[in-house]
């Protein structure tokens, strides 16, 4: 065996190959034995093709998983499922390596020290990217505890993990704290990490000086990404201005180009500094300029794929993560087919963020809107009149119909043809592999279905995981307390009541296990705590929120009141802010009449009356600089119009003509110009027969003017 | 919403409802061949919206009446007269299930012509040419061709009325109010597009063709209920997504541990070796807890004696606890365990794993912990510190507190020595206790 891994750490793969087969002949009865040599004979077959033929070396290993996980331990097994989740990993199938790595870190304890720390890390890794802060925090805490110990020198000396190694394995420990803090948005707190990374480093760089070894290589990429960080933190800590970032930026880049480190690296680095180099622009308003170096981010990452088809280089690739942030630039400049193809192209890695999925909702919300504002403008001062036929005595005003928020975008989504799939063109650029779906309203409704789902499933973990983490520190502290030995009164009291409180928390986690699914849009229920949230994992809830409001617009624009009315409640039951409450409750209640159902949408309004001060005030902050949202939504007062009106409208749906006159004629006062008031001003003169007045009004407001003019 | 009929159709349909010079019956012919199954609701429809918007001449719109009499036959259950009227409630009861009566959708439109003659002239003659084509289709009246009926001659349509009227006027009724109450109520909301909007000056006669084209489709004019739209989501500072210039490549591992059961034998041996001379960390400590789970023949390979067995408490009281617990079963071999107890000096971690063990067995060996109990209490005599002997007074009172609790300690074999003690000691809270709970057990 100890001639098999040297010949394999030699890199002779065919002559280990062939020794490990030659083990395998002459082994029998020794199952773990066994599953030793076969998992050595798949790594060895899998590091001989280059590492170009993952799937095959996967296959092999769930084999040995599938014949020996009857008679061995998970723990038996563990090196192979570590290493079926590196090749899920470099394959960006995060579901499925976390789930690999999960079963792992449950036998912690009783795996190799070596293989815990690997898979505990990898895991953190993995969480980290996937944004589950709490669980990254629980994974970090158990490395420290369990593969970092200092307690005493005889803990040192005998620790799991040899201290060279330890030493390695705690800067990357501490790269990845650096990570999370930034994720966190704590950025203090990363800036601190970075220095003592930094000071690590230049220790092992004076030693290595000492002991004349040259790893110019390696040294210049630490430097290269510790330096990424730092100019991170401190821009995020606005201890450097933009300018200056860019600045240094480009002078990394200048040392990037001296340095002796190889071409294969240069457009792995290339695309990670003209992303960053373009968030830096977006972060400073400049939406242009980032998408200029974002598509030039995309060319050198398009580099990477040309280059030999390995794993490695896959999960190098991170053409998901810059098409992203290209997306976000286009939703700026006001793009929405374009930012669509990017967060298309964004899927295929990201497609477990609900971000995502809510950006191309939103996408194709404003493509929505901008194709019912161009009908609008087609017909922009006969808004009301569609035409006027005949002449004398025969004059027909004929009104215009069907212009309103349903009647924009598609509804059917459009088929698309396979070459589409395979090669597709985004931007200027042409991917290969990228499903391109056209935009349309049933798409943007599965988009914020699929975000309501995965916020959702992401935040029961969180809440399964702070109950359990709250049951964990109680147990910390007692066992604390155990172990001291000096606090030695009531200790055998204290035992007991930890007990209880398990078995209370034990209770508590049984009633919560119930799956939040589609079908919970049907009831409109919730059974997801938000309450005691951190701060990190609010954007998730806020997700979730967006989702649920974008499902019930797009229902409603849909014609579909009873979708609309279930997100619209499920919404509302998770306390949302006055801004998303007011529009909730609007949405329901349209849903309600639509279900002809006019005294709860009656309530509905109502309760948005409470709320449209407050959704006033949030709209004039809402998303900055998109002309394509109608400025109207922006101007105060109209929030009192358009609860007017739709109080209004119930009234005429309860035949209260007179009430409903009333109110629209507070509107009218508020906002006299316009078509929506107008409309509901003509209607009620028609419906009392009073055409004449009807007309009036049009006249007054020059709705048809224009239309006679023509046809003179 | 597109048009309702093409139109070429359109043309068509009017040729037909001009032919004045065709029998009634023909016309409808003529229509059914000239349009397919699918394009008659269109067909139908376009000829509501020219009544209703008198888009037609007198002449042209009784062709049109008869037109949508033909395609909207009324079904038996509503022609029939009053007096079959009980029969068929009975026969109702019987079946409750029998199939709803299903209404033509035009019929509406001539229900309202044939109630309505109130108006003019013309609007009664075609309220009696509509309720003579709904109670007989086939009249006679409708062999004849359009001009040979003259218009708005009531007295010669007055002819073909018949004397006995089939139709149940009020039955057909009370069906649509039935229908209707299930429409939304917003549906119902719909008014017409078009308003008449006379003016002075140079007259034209309308253009049929063109104001069918701009109105015939299904739309209606309602009031707006205002939904405003959702804004775009902020984009959040950690939103853009920083890449880090990553040099780590991850590859899969090669399992350098050993394998065959004997060196894990060793192993096991050597962290057991380990843990008589220092604490064990967490990990350690459960790696062997987990070995003996799986293998607890690794307790009879000789590692641990009677001899050591006190070392390994005071190093490792848990793993001491969880040995003692596999040798629960046998009694013998507990007892030699449990003897080296006796054997040495009483400390914390010997009382913890005593206390543990009593806390998991189901019973201890009394002489045992009776002699156990009578070493702890001298021990604190031996102490000569005023204040570790204190804090050891009270962790003994602790413990047998806790026996007392497990019933796993009998009072009375140790009274004596419990209350000298107490006594001894009753200048420490713990100890008067604990006399105070002996006595009342005593009782």
């Amino acid at each position: 065996m100890n001639l098999a891994h040297q010949l394999f750490t030699q890199k002779k793969y065919n002559e280990a190959s062939q020794q490990i087969s030659t083990l395998i002949e002459k082994t029998s009865g020794n199952d773990k034995k066994i599953v030793k040599l076969k998992s050595h004979l798949a790594l060895c077959e899998y590091m001989k093709t280059g590492r170009t033929q993952p799937e095959e070396y996967l296959e092999t290993l769930n084999g040995i998983v599938k014949q020996f996980s009857k008679d061995l331990t998970t723990a038996d097994l563990g090196y192979v499922i570590y290493n079926q989740a590196i090749v899920n990993y470099q394959l960006k199938r995060y579901q499925r390596a976390a789930t690999q790595l999960e079963s792992l870190r449950k036998n912690v304890g009783s795996l190799d020290p070596y293989l815990g720390f690997e898979a505990t890390y990898l895991l953190l890794k993995l969480s980290i990217e996937n944004n589950h802060i709490s669980q990254a925090n629980e994974l970090i805490s158990l490395i420290e505890n369990q593969f970092f110990q200092t307690n005493t020198k005889n803990n040192q000396k005998n620790s799991g993990l040899q201290t060279r190694n330890q030493n390695k394995n705690r800067q990357r420990l501490l790269m990845l704290k650096i990570k999370l803090s930034l994720c966190c948005s704590e950025h203090n707190k990363a800036e601190l990490f970075v220095n003592q990374l930094q000071e690590i480093k230049n220790r092992n760089l004076q030693q290595q000086k000492e002991n004349q070894i040259e790893k110019i290589n390696e040294k210049t990429l630490l430097i290269e990404n510790l330096s990424l960080n730092m100019m991170r933190c401190k821009i995020e800590n606005s201890k450097m201005n933009l300018e200056e970032a860019k600045n240094n930026l480009w002078g990394l880049s200048k040392t990037m180009e001296n340095s002796k480190t190889e071409e294969r690296n240069h457009s792995n680095f290339w695309s990670s500094f003209y992303n960053n180099l373009g968030c830096v622009e977006l972060k400073n308003n400049k939406p242009g300029s980032a998408l200029f170096y974002f598509k030039k981010a995309l060319l050198a990452n398009s580099q990477i794929c040309k280059n030999e088809k390995t794993v490695n280089n896959f999960s190098k690739d991170k053409r998901s993560e810059i098409m992203y942030n290209t997306g976000l630039c286009l939703i700026l400049l006001e793009k929405p087919q374009n930012a669509f193809q990017f967060f298309q192209g964004a899927l295929v890695c990201l497609y477990n963020r609900p971000r995502v999925w809510i950006r191309l909702a939103e996408c194709c919300l404003l493509e929505h809107f901008r194709l019912t504002k161009d009908k609008e403008q087609v017909g922009s001062l006969n808004r009301l009149v569609k035409k006027v036929i005949g002449q004398g005595k025969y004059r027909t005003v004929i009104l215009q119909t069907g212009i309103g928020p349903n009647d924009g975008l598609n509804i059917n989504e459009e088929s698309v043809s396979f070459e589409d799939i395979v090669s597709s063109n985004v931007g200027d650029l042409q991917f290969h592999g990228i499903p391109v779906q056209s935009m349309s309203l049933d798409y943007a409704s599965k988009a914020a279905s699929n975000s309501i789902l995965i916020s959702e499933k992401l935040l029961k973990i969180i809440n399964n995981q702070n109950q359990k983490t709250s049951t964990t520190s109680n147990n910390n502290k007692n066992s604390k307390i155990d172990e001291n030995n000096k606090t030695q009164k009531n200790e055998f009291k204290i035992k007991k009541e930890n007990e209880n409180g398990i078995e209370k928390q034990k209770n508590k986690e049984k009633t919560n296990t119930n799956h939040t699914n589609l079908n919970t849009l049907k009831n409109g229920k919730t059974n997801i705590d938000l309450d005691n949230l951190s701060k990190n994992d609010q954007s998730l809830k806020q997700d979730l929120e967006h989702g649920l409001l974008l499902f019930s617009y797009i229902s409603l624009c849909c014609q579909n009141p009873v979708t609309a009315l279930s997100s619209a409640k499920m919404l509302l039951n998770y306390n949302p802010d006055p801004y998303r409450e007011y529009l909730a409750n609007l949405y329901a209640a349209e849903a309600c009449c639509l279900l002809n159902n006019p005294n709860l949408a009656k309530e509905y309004i109502s309760q948005s009356l409470q709320k449209r001060r407050y959704q006033v005030e949030k709209l004039l902050k809402g998303p900055k600089n998109l002309k394509i949202m109608s400025p109207k939504e922006y101007e105060s007062n109209w929030s009192d119009c358009v609860t007017l009106l739709n109080l209004a409208f119930v009234l005429i749906l309860q035949n209260d003509i007179q009430t409903a006159s009333e109110y629209i004629k507070q509107a009218s006062r508020m906002f006299p110009n316009s078509p929506l008031v107008l409309l509901s001003c003509v209607y009620l003169e028609l419906s009392n027969g009073n055409n004449q007045n009807a007309l009036e009004l049009l006249k007054s407001c020059h709705a048809f003017y224009p239309l006679e003019n023509s046809q003179k | 919403m597109g048009s309702l009929i093409q139109l070429e159709d359109l043309v068509k349909l009017q040729k037909l409802l001009r032919d004045e010079s065709t029998p009634f019956l023909h016309i409808v012919r003529k229509v059914t061949q000239n349009f397919s199954n699918e394009q008659l609701f269109s067909v139908c429809s376009v000829l509501t919206i020219m009544l209703r918007d008198e888009l037609l001449t007198v002449e042209e719109r009784i062709v049109a009446l008869f037109i949508l009499l033909h395609l909207s036959p009324l079904g038996s259950e509503l022609t029939t007269g009053e007096q079959q009227q009980p029969q068929k409630q009975n026969q109702n009861n019987k079946n409750s299930q029998s199939p709803p009566v299903v209404l033509p959708p035009f019929l509406p439109v001539l229900l309202n012509i044939a109630q309505n003659n109130q108006k003019f002239n013309e609007t009664q003659f075609e309220a009696l040419f509509v309720t003579i084509g709904l109670n007989d289709p086939n009249s006679d009246l409708f062999k004849l061709r359009p001009n040979q009926i003259g218009v708005n001659n009531i007295e010669r349509l007055k002819k073909y009325f018949p004397e006995s009227s089939k139709l149940n006027l009020q039955a057909i009724f009370t069906k649509f109010s039935q229908i209707e109450s299930k429409i939304p109520l917003v549906n119902k909301l719909g008014i017409g597009t078009s308003i008449s909007d006379p003016e002075k000056g140079k007259e034209s006669k309308k253009n049929v063709q063109d104001f069918i084209q701009n109105q015939l489709n299904t739309d209606e004019f309602k009031p707006p209920f205002v939904r405003p739209s959702p804004s775009i989501l902020q984009i959040l500072d950690n939103e853009l997504i920083w890449i880090d210039y990553e040099d780590e490549t991850l590859l899969p591992i090669w399992d350098q541990t050993i394998t065959n059961v004997k060196s894990n034998n060793d192993q096991f041996k050597n962290l057991m070796k380990k843990a008589f001379t220092s604490q064990l960390s967490q990990l350690e400590q459960q790696q062997i807890i987990l070995r003996l789970e799986n293998e607890p023949k690794l307790l009879g390979e000789g590692v641990i004696t009677p001899n050591n067995f006190q070392d390994l408490v005071e190093k490792n009281p848990i793993i001491s606890f969880e040995i003692l617990k596999r040798f629960s079963e046998d009694e013998e071999k507990i007892n030699i365990y449990l003897e080296s107890f006796i054997k040495t000096n009483v400390t914390l971690h010997s009382m913890e794993v005593i206390n543990k063990l009593s806390g998991a067995r189901k019973k201890l060996n009394k002489d045992f912990l009776n002699r156990f109990v009578s070493n702890c209490i001298s021990s604190c005599s031996e102490i000569t510190d005023k204040y570790v002997q204190g804090r050891h007074v009270r962790l003994v009172c602790a413990f047998i507190r806790s026996l007392m609790n497990n019933s796993q300690l009998d009072v009375k074999n140790v009274f004596s020595k419990l209350q000298s003690f107490c006594v001894e000691f009753s200048r420490i809270r713990d100890a008067s206790n604990l006399f105070r709970l002996i006595k009342n057990q005593m009782k």
